[in-house]
């Protein structure tokens, strides 16, 4: 009884650690979303009228769904159309972000703004980068 | 019966001293001052010299030259970014639209932002940026011209950080203050202008300014 206590006990410690192992990676999108995209996007996604592209329910990010990790990694330079407005400020880039950062950043674009309207899978963004343009 | 009478009593002194009319706030004029003494019929007076902003000259995005004149019986907010910044300057600008969109058809207001770097952000892109923003040059200048002027004026009589710094991203060091200027521009206030509820602060300061008697 007492051994079976003691598994009891273990079990619920690594269930707790565990759990929090799992919700930090939950709140990674938000985390490297605010590093590295919301001093420009600013946190709810609008951007800066005129200046900055929203990044909510964007046409350009669904219509770049494929190339979505390549643009992350190399930035954008030159004029864009967005939701039918064009944008010409240059976007730098980030090649430091790994496969799972541009996967957690993609995801929570797309649960918090809509846009991609699908999410990544890693595989997906694996793939992706290794054939960026 | 007693602690009845304590609570009620306390509960009234309580109400009254939330509910008294609020006084006319001020706020304050910051900066250093000095003593000035002067003789008036052989008796020495003293009278204080309050910081404040010197005559300047700088370019906005209409070319036009932009003065202590066209500040003059008015008040103004003034920061500084520069337009191909990637830190803080989006969401600077983002709130710097808040308030001149409550205060653009107000004769009293004007916002000045100093470009830092103004070998890249000539009239031409200052120009291009306030279009963009979709403002109007009669409210809101954009204003290049000497790149130590400006960064002088900053450091010295803005008391904010603005400096050239390569190892930051986009290469200029500078902090996201909004700084509000009087009618004898004299600094009134300093604020995060990356924070919303500083600048919600700004513009009911501004409010107390536009109230003040001269």
């Amino acid at each position: 009884m007492a051994i079976r206590a003691k598994y009891l006990l273990i079990f619920l410690f690594l269930g707790v650690f565990l759990s929090g192992c799992f919700t930090e990676r939950g709140q990674e999108g938000a985390l490297l979303y605010g590093r590295h995209c919301a001093s420009c996007h600013l946190e709810n996604g609008e951007g800066l009228r005129g200046v900055i592209p929203p990044l909510v329910k964007s046409d350009y990010v669904e219509k770049n769904r494929d190339i979505l990790a390549c643009l992350l990694r190399k930035g954008i330079t030159g004029p864009i159309m967005v939701n039918g407005r064009q944008y010409n400020q240059p976007m730098p880039g980030n090649a430091k972000l790994s496969e799972a950062d541009l996967t957690n950043i993609i995801n929570y674009m797309q649960k918090e703004f809509k846009s991609p309207a699908r999410r990544v899978s890693f595989g997906e963004i694996r793939e992706q980068v290794k054939n960026c343009p | 019966m007693k602690n009845t009478l304590l609570a009620l009593g306390l509960g009234v002194v309580l109400a009254t001293a939330c509910t008294s009319a609020p006084e006319n706030k001020q706020l304050p004029i910051l900066g250093p001052r000095e003593p000035k003494v002067t003789t008036v019929d052989g008796k020495p007076t003293v009278d204080t010299l309050y910081h404040s902003i010197p005559d300047f000259a700088f370019l906005d995005q209409d070319s036009q030259m932009v003065t202590q004149q066209t500040v003059a019986n008015k008040i103004y907010v003034a920061d500084f970014f520069f337009t191909s910044c990637p830190s803080i300057c989006p969401k600077m600008k983002s709130q710097l639209l808040r308030v001149y969109e409550k205060y653009k058809d107000n004769p009293r207001v004007t916002l000045l932002s100093h470009s830092i770097d103004p070998t890249h952000d000539t009239v031409a892109v200052l120009r291009d940026y306030a279009d963009r923003l979709g403002v109007k040059s009669n409210t809101w200048h954009f204003l290049t011209g000497d790149r130590d002027t400006i960064l002088d004026m900053a450091q010295k009589y803005y008391f904010t950080s603005a400096m050239v710094d390569k190892t930051v991203p986009g290469g200029f060091e500078h902090s996201g203050a909004f700084l509000l200027v009087d009618e004898q521009r004299r600094l009134r206030g300093h604020y995060d202008g990356t924070n919303a509820e500083d600048v919600d602060k700004l513009m009911r300061d501004m409010e107390v300014l536009l109230a003040e008697k001269k």
